[in-house]
C-alpha cells in the first residue's frame, strides 16, 4: 500500500514528467508585428514527426522573416502550407530531414469534461526565448460552450463549441499553444485574444482537437478546403410585418419587444398573439430588445415555422407561427 | 455538437506503456488524480440543481461608460418555495422583466422582491408548485483559509454549470462581510455559489470594492474591474439565511449609519474620536457630542477607526448596537454605554441662512449691501451698510470666513452676530433659517451694475480637442466685481441661439452675467457622451472669465436640462446652480448627499401645460428632501423662454450671493 504523502509526491513527479514531455512538442514563433502594442510572437504545436506546425492564423505570420524555434533552441524558416480561415488556424512546416520530432497526434482524440483540471502551455508574453521551455499554467475547464466572442467591434466567425478555462491562458503570444490534460493528452489549441459577448469580459479558451482535427488532417494531406464564414441568411427572410405584428417604436438601445398592434387575419392573430404581449423567445433564442427580434427573424426563412414565447400578465405563453403564401401575396 | 469523454485506451496499449515506463509511481498516481477530479465533480453535482439561469428583458445597455453584459445571469435558490438570491450587479440595468429557468427546465417569470445594498445582492421570487432544491450552507466557524473552493455559474450554458476551481484566500474581508477566493469570479458566475469539496455552499459570488459607496446604480458595478484576477468575493450563505425573514418582507436592506464623522488621520491608528455629530441622527438623539471617543461596541473593545468599521459595516439599518464611549480626558473622563438603532438614511444637511447680500469686499468685515426681505437678518434689525465682523464664534474678516461660519451653524440655531454700524459695535442674536427658495423682487435691485446700451456680439469659445462649439456674450463689469456665468446647453439651432442672445442682452448687462451657449456634438441633441466636453468647457470658462464663486450656473432645456442636472450633481462643486427648463431628473442619477461646503441651488422652470409637470414636481420634492433649495418658475408655453422669465432668472442668479 502506498501512503497518502507518497502518493502525492509521486503524483507531482508524474505531473513534472507530463509537462516536460509536452513542452518538447511546442514551438515559439517570431514574426511580424511589434508596432502599436501588437505582439510579434505567438506559439505553435508540432503535429507530425516530420516538422508540421499548427498555429493561429494571424498577422504574426505575414512576413518572409518568420522564425519557428524548437524546444531545443534550433531556429527554422518555415514553409506556409495553408490555413482554415474560420477556425483561424494555419499549418507551417519546418525543413528537417531524417529526424523524428516529438509531436501531438491529432488521430488520438482526447476530450475533457467541465470541471476537469487542465494545463495550458504557451509562450505568453514571449517570456521564453532560445532553448527555454514555454510557460505552463494550471486550471480547470469552466465550460464547454459556443464561442460567442468579439474582437474589437467584429464578431468572430467561429461559432463552434470551445473549452472555456479558468487559467489566464489567452494572453499576448499564447495563441497557438496547447491545452492538455494531466496525462499529457492534447485537448485543444489556445485561441486568439477575444472578449465574450455573453459576459463582456476577456475569455480564456481553447479550440477542441475534435473541432479542427478533420480540417487540419486534410491540410496535412495537401488539400486546402477553402471555407467561407457561415452566413446562412435565407433567400427571403421572415419579417414581423409578414407575420402581421407591429412592435412598439424602437427608441432605446434595448427597447423591450412589446407587440404594439396585430394586423387583422394575420398569422399572428390566428396564433392568438395580442397587443401588449412581450416577446421573450423566438425558437429558443432569447430576445432582449426590438432590435434583437428583427435580427433573429432575418435568420428564418419566410416559409419556416417558428415558435414564439411571449410574456402576458406574468405568464409565459407559447405559440407557433408561419407566414403563409396567401399572406405574402397581399 | 456534444463532446464525448473518450479516455478509454485499448487495454494492450495501456499494458505496453506500463512495460516501457515501468514506474512504481504510475499505478499510485493515476487513481489519485482521478479521485480528486471525481471529488470536484461530485461536489458540483451536489449544488448544480440549485444554480439557476436568469434572463432579463429590456433595461439599460450601459451605465456611464461601462457596457453591461447581455448574457444570461446566475442565481442561487435559497428556499424551497421559490426565493432566489443573485448579485445586484446582474440587475444594475434595471430590466423590465426577469425570467428564471428552474431545475425542471421550465421558464418562469420572477419578481424582484428587495435588494441588499450593504452586500450588493438581490432577492427574487418565483411561483412554483414543486419544492425547489436548497443547498446546505457551511457554518462560518467551519470555513478556513486554504480549503478548496469551486465557483459555479450558469451563464455559458443552460444545462451545465460553469466551474472555476480555487481555494479560500481569506475570511472576513470587506470589514467582515465576505469571504475571498482565488477562483475566477466574473459576470459568468456573479450570483452563483462558491462551493466546498463536500458540496456545501460558502456563499453567493458578488463583485465588491472597498472604495464603493453604499447605493446607487454605479455601485452595483463597483469591483467588477477585479474580475478573473484571483480576487473574488462571496457573501456567506449562512448570513443570507439569517436575514431571510426580514428580507422577504420586501424592504431593501440598507447599510446602517449612526451619524458621526471622526477626526481625520489614518483609520488604522486614530481612535474613533468624534469630530461631528449629524443633526437628527441616531448618535445625536443618543446625546453623543463632538470629542467623545467610542471605546467599545457590544462589549468588544475598539482602539482604531478601522476596528470600529468591523462592527459597523456588517450592520444594517434597524440593527441595534451598544456602544461604550468616553467623554473628557484624564481624571474627569467619564465612560457611558449608549445603545443605538442604526439608521438607513440620515437627515440631509441643510445650509443655514442669515439673510444678507454682501457688497463687493473692501476693507475688514462683511459690508451688507441688501437685507433679504423677511429673513432672520431683517427680523434682527440688520441694515444695509452694516459691517459684520463676527458670526457665532467665528471672526469674519473675509467672505470665505463668513461662509465657513455659516456651514458650522444649523438652521433653527440662534447665534450672535457682531457688527459695526456708524462706528458703534453691536451684537445681535439671530435665529437662522434654511436657504430661501423665493426669487427676489425687482425692487431690491435699483442700481443696475451696467446700463450700457451697447449691443453685445456673440464670440466663439472652442476647445481644440473637441468638435463641439460654444458662443458667449460678455458684458463689461467693473474690475473689482466678479461676473455671473451661465453655461447653457443649447438646442443646436442657430436661429434659436440668436433669439436667446438677443433676449438675454438686457439682463446680462444689468446683472453682469456672461452667457455661454453650447452646441452638442451630435445633431440629434445632448447625450451623456458630451459630459467630458462640458466638464472641460466649464473649466476653461472658469479660468478665462473668473466668475463669482457663488454664481456659476449650468443650464439647459429638455434633454439639455437633464444633462445639466447630471453634470452638476455628478461633479458636485463644478457649479453652484442648475437651471432646468422642462426637464425631469435623469433616470439613472443618484442624488449625492448635500455637502456643507458645496452649495448647489436649483431653479426649476415649467412651461404651462408641460407633459413633465407631475414628474418635475415630484423631482423637486425629492431634491428638497436631500437638502437642496429649489426655486420654481412657471412660464408661458412655447419653445423659447419669454422676457419675464429671463428677467426672473437674472434676479435668481443675483440672489445666489446670499448667505
Amino acid at each position: 500500500m502506498t501512503t497518502m504523502p507518497q502518493a502525492t509526491w509521486s503524483a507531482e513527479a508524474k505531473l513534472t514528467e507530463v509537462i516536460r514531455s509536452a513542452q518538447t512538442k511546442i514551438v515559439k514563433i517570431f514574426g511580424a508585428g511589434g508596432l502599436r502594442q501588437l505582439e510579434a510572437h505567438q506559439t505553435g504545436i508540432l503535429i507530425s514527426p516530420s516538422g508540421h506546425v499548427l498555429t493561429a492564423l494571424s498577422y504574426v505570420l505575414d512576413t518572409d522573416d518568420l522564425a519557428v524555434v524548437l524546444d531545443d533552441g534550433r531556429s527554422f524558416l518555415p514553409e506556409y502550407l495553408g490555413s482554415d480561415p474560420v477556425l483561424e488556424l494555419a499549418l507551417l512546416r519546418i525543413p528537417i530531414e531524417d529526424e523524428n520530432l516529438p509531436y501531438f497526434d491529432l488521430q488520438t482524440n482526447t476530450s475533457a469534461r467541465v470541471g476537469d483540471r487542465i494545463l495550458a502551455l504557451s509562450n505568453l508574453y514571449s517570456i521564453a526565448t532560445g532553448d527555454e521551455p514555454v510557460s505552463v499554467l494550471q486550471g480547470t475547464i469552466t465550460a464547454i460552450a459556443p464561442l460567442e466572442a468579439r474582437r474589437g467591434a467584429f464578431t468572430t466567425a467561429n461559432r463552434e463549441e470551445v473549452y472555456v478555462v479558468d487559467a489566464y491562458a489567452n494572453n499576448p503570444g499564447a495563441a497557438g499553444g496547447a491545452l492538455i490534460d494531466w496525462q499529457g493528452n492534447l485537448l485543444g489549441v489556445l485561441g486568439k485574444e477575444v472578449k465574450s459577448r455573453v459576459t463582456g469580459t476577456w475569455l480564456n479558451y481553447a479550440l477542441p482537437t475534435v473541432s479542427f482535427a478533420g480540417s487540419v488532417n486534410k491540410l496535412l494531406a495537401g488539400h486546402e478546403t477553402p471555407r467561407k464564414p457561415p452566413s446562412q441568411l435565407p433567400e427571403q427572410s421572415l419579417t414581423a410585418e409578414l407575420l402581421g405584428m407591429r412592435l412598439v417604436p424602437d427608441v432605446l438601445p434595448l427597447t423591450p419587444p412589446y407587440i404594439d398592434s396585430i394586423r387583422r387575419a394575420s398569422p399572428a392573430e390566428r396564433a392568438g398573439l395580442r397587443a401588449d404581449d412581450l416577446i421573450v423567445f423566438v425558437s429558443d433564442r432569447q430576445i432582449t430588445s426590438c432590435r434583437a427580434l428583427y435580427e433573429a427573424l432575418k435568420y428564418h426563412d419566410v416559409r419556416e415555422e417558428i415558435e414564439v414565447s411571449v410574456l402576458r400578465d406574468g405568464e409565459l405563453v407559447e405559440v407557433t407561427l408561419q407566414a403563409n403564401d396567401e399572406n405574402a401575396e397581399n | 455538437m456534444k463532446m464525448q469523454k473518450t479516455r478509454i485506451l485499448p487495454y494492450s496499449v495501456v499494458a505496453m506503456v506500463f512495460c516501457l515506463v515501468c514506474h512504481e509511481s504510475l499505478t499510485a498516481t493515476e487513481p489519485a488524480d482521478a479521485l480528486v477530479d471525481a471529488t470536484f465533480h461530485n461536489a458540483t453535482a451536489e449544488v448544480a440543481d440549485s444554480v439557476v439561469q436568469i434572463r432579463t428583458v429590456g433595461g439599460l445597455d450601459r451605465i456611464g461608460k461601462t457596457q453591461l453584459s447581455q448574457g444570461p445571469l446566475t442565481g442561487l435558490i435559497v428556499s424551497a418555495d421559490g426565493y432566489i438570491v443573485s448579485s445586484a450587479y446582474n440587475f444594475a440595468q434595471q430590466p423590465s422583466s426577469i425570467l428564471v429557468r428552474l431545475p425542471s427546465g421550465k421558464q418562469v417569470p420572477a419578481e424582484l422582491v428587495a435588494r441588499d445594498l450593504n452586500r450588493m445582492l438581490v432577492l427574487l421570487k418565483v411561483e412554483t408548485d414543486q419544492m425547489l432544491p436548497v443547498p446546505t450552507p457551511i457554518l462560518e466557524e467551519e470555513m478556513a483559509v486554504g480549503q478548496w473552493a469551486i465557483a459555479l455559474g450558469r451563464t455559458f450554458q443552460t444545462d451545465e454549470v460553469d466551474i472555476s476551481l480555487g481555494i479560500i484566500s481569506a475570511l472576513n474581508r470587506m470589514h467582515g462581510r465576505v469571504v475571498q477566493t482565488d477562483a475566477n469570479v466574473s459576470p459568468a458566475n456573479y450570483g452563483g455559489p462558491l462551493v466546498d469539496i463536500r458540496g456545501r455552499v460558502y456563499g453567493v459570488l458578488v463583485p465588491m470594492s472597498p472604495q464603493a459607496g453604499d447605493s446607487g446604480p454605479e455601485n452595483a458595478l463597483a469591483g467588477v474591474e477585479f474580475y478573473d484576477s484571483g480576487i473574488g468575493f462571496a457573501v456567506p450563505l449562512v448570513h443570507i439565511f439569517s436575514v431571510m425573514d426580514r428580507w422577504r418582507e420586501g424592504d431593501d436592506l440598507l447599510p446602517g449609519k449612526m451619524g458621526v464623522s471622526f477626526k481625520s488621520g489614518s483609520p488604522y491608528t486614530e481612535p474613533p474620536l468624534i469630530a461631528t455629530v449629524w443633526p437628527g441622527s441616531p448618535a445625536a438623539e443618543a446625546g453623543w457630542k463632538p470629542n467623545d471617543t467610542i471605546i467599545a461596541v457590544n462589549g468588544a473593545a475598539v482602539d482604531s477607526q478601522n476596528q470600529l468599521q468591523f462592527h459597523l459595516k456588517p450592520s444594517y439599518a434597524g440593527d441595534k448596537l451598544t456602544f461604550s464611549l468616553r467623554r473628557g480626558v484624564g481624571e474627569s473622563a467619564e465612560e457611558y454605554d449608549s445603545p443605538i438603532v442604526l439608521s438607513g438614511k440620515l437627515a440631509s444637511y441643510r445650509h443655514s441662512f442669515l439673510g444678507i447680500l454682501p457688497a463687493t469686499s473692501e476693507g475688514e468685515g462683511i459690508k451688507v449691501e441688501h437685507v433679504w426681505p423677511e429673513s432672520p437678518a431683517a427680523a434682527a434689525g440688520i441694515q444695509p451698510q452694516d459691517r459684520i465682523t463676527k458670526i457665532g464664534d467665528h471672526a469674519t474678516p473675509t467672505l470665505s470666513k463668513a461662509w465657513i461660519a455659516m456651514h458650522n451653524a444649523q438652521p433653527g440655531e440662534t447665534i450672535e452676530i457682531d457688527l459695526e454700524r456708524e462706528g458703534e459695535v453691536e451684537s445681535l442674536p439671530v435665529k437662522l433659517t434654511s436657504l430661501p427658495e423665493e426669487i427676489l423682487k425687482e425692487s431690491l435691485f435699483s442700481d443696475p451694475r451696467n446700463d450700457s446700451n451697447e449691443q453685445l456680439e456673440p464670440q466663439l469659445l472652442k476647445l481644440p480637442e473637441f468638435a463641439q462649439e460654444a458662443y458667449f456674450i460678455q458684458p463689461k463689469t467693473p474690475e473689482a466685481e466678479r461676473p455671473g456665468l451661465v453655461i447653457w446647453l443649447g438646442s443646436g439651432n442657430e436661429d434659436e441661439e440668436r433669439i436667446m442672445f438677443d433676449s438675454w442682452q438686457k439682463d446680462c448687462q444689468e446683472r453682469g452675467i456672461i452667457l455661454v451657449i453650447v452646441r452638442s456634438a451630435s445633431e440629434s441633441g445632448w447625450m451623456s457622451d458630451d459630459m467630458e466636453y462640458l466638464e472641460q468647457l466649464t473649466r476653461l470658462a472658469v479660468s478665462r472669465f473668473r466668475p463669482h464663486p457663488r454664481q456659476l450656473i449650468i443650464a439647459g432645456q429638455g434633454k439639455g436640462g437633464q444633462l445639466a442636472y447630471a453634470l452638476a450633481f455628478k461633479q458636485l462643486g463644478i457649479a453652484n446652480g442648475v437651471i432646468a427648463d422642462n426637464a425631469p431628473l435623469p433616470r439613472t442619477l443618484k442624488l449625492p448627499d448635500n455637502s456643507p461646503n458645496r452649495q448647489l441651488a436649483v431653479l426649476s422652470i415649467l412651461p404651462e401645460g408641460s407633459t413633465f409637470t407631475s414628474l418635475v414636481k415630484h423631482d423637486n420634492e425629492q431634491l428638497r428632501e436631500e437638502g437642496y433649495p429649489v426655486s420654481q418658475l412657471e412660464r408661458p408655453t412655447g419653445p423659447m423662454l419669454d422676457q419675464t422669465t429671463i428677467s426672473a432668472i437674472g434676479r435668481w442668479i443675483a440672489g445666489l450671493n446670499r448667505f
